[in-house]
């Protein structure tokens, strides 16, 4: 066995211990209400990739602290090796609480869409502009098809909620985005939509490793050490285009995910038809 | 407090009744093939997928997920995106929970997680040991065998008693006994070499895993050897570790006779997993002899993995070899210059029939209009094909726009080209011969000649490239075939990290769990743009890229497409 050789720590503990420290000033004590919402109003586009969360009981983070320890998640993102790669998502560390349902947390975010190209499960090319543009309300989330843990609850949740939407009358879209893109082949996305029973209006997106690590960067969805085994529960609900987007992380219930988007709906101007 | 007292005194009263008479369970006598169908597949007794609800209210059906998905084949459960899923083998379901510090070794210290993971690991929930009763309680109420509730991403099932006596039937055999190959000091593996093999790739592939086996033992000797010296708390993990023993199995004859062969070898000496090794000819035969055993086979250097049912079996490869060479050249064409007519020239046998195969099949897919015309011709008689071709010869007077070569010895495809002229329709080339092709051939032939290569290209950087290279060369081990000695390092390199994580539960389902889980670090040598796996996935590279001959560069070749993933 191998238990510690020359280097006594393994190298992932190591880093992730590395990380955690520099992320320690920005711990914060863990939020106890379930939901908690955070606005992070910073328009600045370019320092939100990779960035755009801080702290959630930080609201006002006009200096911007956290942005400087969370540059590493963006060159992970860029596929540089090292262990700048190994990033604990201080956001996540801050305020995660328990998994489950009537326990995630909500923040509103501004994110900026990379350019994108694309492909949906029947294999037609797709910018990721043009599978975002929709005038209506857009769910997202970001999934993998031989996913063992959270990707199958998350679709299913999709899947079961899908009716719920639709009887509340507004066009919405769905769309799930993959995050092992090689093995996810648009075949692999009709199969796997069609186990989630998913509607016209649920699209799956596919692409190069480089497209789609682009998009997770833009929504802030890095996962560790470049392993897609490290990826968390992220779920993005937007009312309208121009809209801020709504990030829960976490597991919701059908009807919790119902009632956000009821929610969210809500808030909105009237629409003039 | 109070419910932690309670649960700790169930947990005694529990300990204590165990040592009473046995009490039948009423859910005794279930048929463990039909558990093991539940748990793998989701299927209920009466054959329909089984329904439960999860996070609440989310319905959900056995099709979309079962109890594999997150419990894993062995039952050790998983670590997946920040979910702790507990593990559930016989030895621990059936048993009161007790603490221990070495079981959460990965989880606690080796993997980067969320907090809310870490505090969910860490805590001291005790519970008695599972019976049918509180078993079928979890699993219709999501209520554990203390009472305590259990996280809502478990679904609650509903679940006829027949079903919980068949999983009860099943889960009793599930880990309850460590695999065969694993003795009080030693692991056994295996490599698989055949006698047709080129001999000095076959020595470079064995001298590689003998030296990396004797460096593990030299390690494992000197961690061993001073046990009351424990820095880092290893003795902690003194229970864990082995000497590694090599065994080379080589077989000859045709492949048809392999499964005997290896039956014989294994009945021998009883083997823990196969890693690496050289295999010429189709691994089908050696890939069904794994199934059987249900032995993992690592990373085997070859060219013909078996890919029909490859998910969930238990060889994993570097990717999809020729099959996937066949498509990826289909897909360049379609992509670049959609061709009207693809005449293949290829080698009778596996290595010529698979990858001519797959072209046609996906080029009736993709170009639908072109006429794919494949021709069986023996690499001896290749030259004078290609040189009769468009004049008449025995294909006619037609010449096609593109031909694709599909040989069985490189070196003759090699001398078969030397001859032909600088004009003509493009040549696409399986990567085995572009090494060959490399300051062989007359210049004038490069614009012509394209190969499909499935390989890192010759630019890219990887800095664990030149660390394994180091490795090599200060424990004097000759690199004469770096790429094939390179895998056969990542081969050796997943399995020790799988062994690693895995500690005292020599279980093989898992080693292959952890090896999914660990493929996609930064572990790999270079040899491929990445390499990366998941659950079930059994093909760690998916694509490839077009090469072109290129004297001016380093190597002698560059990369002339985007990588392609058909």
């Amino acid at each position: 066995m191998v238990m510690f050789r020359s280097n006594p720590f393994p190298l992932r503990a190591a880093a992730a211990l590395a990380a955690a420290l520099i992320a320690a000033p920005l711990a914060v004590p863990r939020a106890q209400a379930h939901s908690v919402t955070v606005t992070d109003t910073a328009g600045d586009a370019s320092v939100h990739q990779g960035h755009g969360a801080v702290p959630a009981t930080q609201p006002d983070h006009g200096a911007h602290q956290g942005h400087g320890t969370s540059a590493g998640a963006q060159d992970g993102a860029a596929g540089h090796t090292g262990p700048a790669d190994i990033v604990i998502d201080h956001t996540g560390h801050a305020v995660l609480p328990a998994q489950g349902s009537g326990s995630y947390v909500r923040r509103e975010v501004v994110y900026s869409v990379p350019s994108a190209s694309l492909r949906d499960q029947a294999a037609r090319p797709v910018t990721l502009a043009a599978a975002l543009d929709h005038d209506g309300p857009l769910l997202l989330n970001f999934i993998f098809t031989s996913c063992s843990t959270i990707c199958p609850v998350m679709s299913a949740t999709f899947g079961e909620v899908q009716p719920d939407l639709a009887a509340l009358g507004a066009d919405y879209r769905m769309v799930s985005i993959t995050i092992d893109p090689e093995y996810d082949t648009p075949s692999r996305l009709r199969d796997y939509a069609g186990l989630h029973d998913a509607q016209p209006q649920w699209i799956f997106l596919t692409g190069d490793t480089a497209e789609i690590r682009k998009v997770i960067a833009a929504f802030d969805a890095i996962y560790q050490a470049d392993n897609k085994m490290y990826h968390l529960p992220y779920t993005y609900l937007r009312a309208a285009p121009g809209q801020p987007w709504v990030r829960f992380e976490g597991l919701l219930s059908g009807a919790e995910l119902v009632e956000e988007y009821r929610s969210v709906l809500a808030s909105q101007p009237a629409k003039l038809n | 407090m109070m419910g932690f007292i309670a649960r700790g005194l169930a947990a005694i009263v529990m300990v204590a009744a165990s040592f009473g008479p046995a009490l039948a369970d009423p859910f005794d006598g279930g048929d463990a093939a039909a558990g093991r169908r539940l748990y793998w597949a989701g299927i209920g007794a009466d054959g329909q997928p089984i329904r439960g609800v999860t996070q609440g209210d989310i319905a959900v059906s056995g099709a979309q997920f079962s109890c594999l998905n997150c419990h894993r084949p062995s039952g050790q459960g998983s670590t997946e995106g920040g979910n702790y899923v507990p593990a559930i083998t016989a030895p621990i379901l059936f048993q009161p929970r007790h603490l221990d510090r070495n079981r959460l070794f990965k989880e606690l210290y080796q993997e980067a997680q969320p907090e809310t993971f870490w505090a969910r690991v860490r805590q001291p929930r005790l519970r008695p040991g599972y019976d049918g009763t509180t078993l079928a309680r979890v699993l219709r109420e999501g209520a554990d065998s203390s009472g305590a509730p259990i996280h809502p991403i478990m679904p609650r099932y509903d679940l006829p008693d027949r079903d919980v006596s068949n999983l009860l039937a099943f889960l009793r055999g599930l880990g309850d006994k460590i695999d065969e190959g694993v003795e009080a000091q030693d692991i056994h593996f295996a490599t698989i070499v055949t006698a047709n093999a080129d001999p000095t790739a076959r020595k470079a592939v064995i001298d590689t895993i003998q030296v990396y086996f004797d460096w593990m033992n030299k390690d494992t000797k000197g961690d061993t050897s001073r046990p009351a010296f424990s820095p880092n708390f290893r003795s902690n993990f003194l229970g864990a570790y082995r000497y590694w023993r090599l065994h080379v199995w080589e077989l000859e004859g045709p492949p048809a006779s392999w499964p005997a062969q290896l039956d014989r070898l294994y009945a021998s000496q009883p083997v823990f997993a196969v890693v690496s090794g050289l295999v010429e000819g189709p691994w089908a035969p050696i890939g069904d002899f794994c199934d059987a055993q249900r032995l993992p086979c690592l990373f085997p250097n070859t060219e013909l993995p078996r890919t029909a049912d490859a998910r969930y079996g238990y060889s994993l490869y570097f990717n999809r070899g020729l099959e996937l060479e066949g498509e990826a050249a289909l897909m360049h064409l379609a992509d670049t210059a959609p061709p009207t007519r693809i005449l293949q020239l290829r080698a009778p046998g596996p290595a010529g029939e698979t990858p001519a195969a797959a072209l046609a099949a996906l080029s009736a897919l993709r170009l639908p209009q072109t006429a794919v015309v494949t021709r069986e011709v023996a690499d001896a008689a290749l030259g004078e094909v290609l040189g009769a071709l468009g004049s008449g010869g025995a294909l006619g007077a037609e010449v096609p726009d593109v031909i694709v070569l599909w040989p069985d010895d490189p070196a003759a495809a090699v001398a078969a080209l030397a001859g032909l002229p600088a004009e003509g329709p493009p040549i696409y080339l399986p990567s085995a011969v572009l090494p060959e092709a490399i300051g062989h051939l007359p210049e004038a032939l490069d614009a012509r000649l394209r190969f499909v290569w499935p390989y890192e290209r010759p630019d890219a950087y990887h800095p664990r490239k030149f660390r394994v290279r180091a490795w090599m060369h200060t424990r004097r081990l000759a690199v004469t075939h770096d790429r094939l000695q390179r895998q056969t390092y990542y081969a050796l390199t997943l399995l020790e990290v799988g062994l690693m994580h895995a500690l005292e539960d020599f279980y093989r389902d898992y080693l292959i769990e952890l090896i999914e889980h660990e493929a996609e670090n930064e572990l790999h040598p270079g040899t491929h743009p990445s390499l990366a796996l998941g659950p079930g996935q059994r093909f760690a590279s998916k694509g490839a890229y077009i090469a072109a001959l290129a004297p001016a560069e380093k190597r002698g070749y560059r990369v002339v497409s985007d990588w392609l993933v058909p």
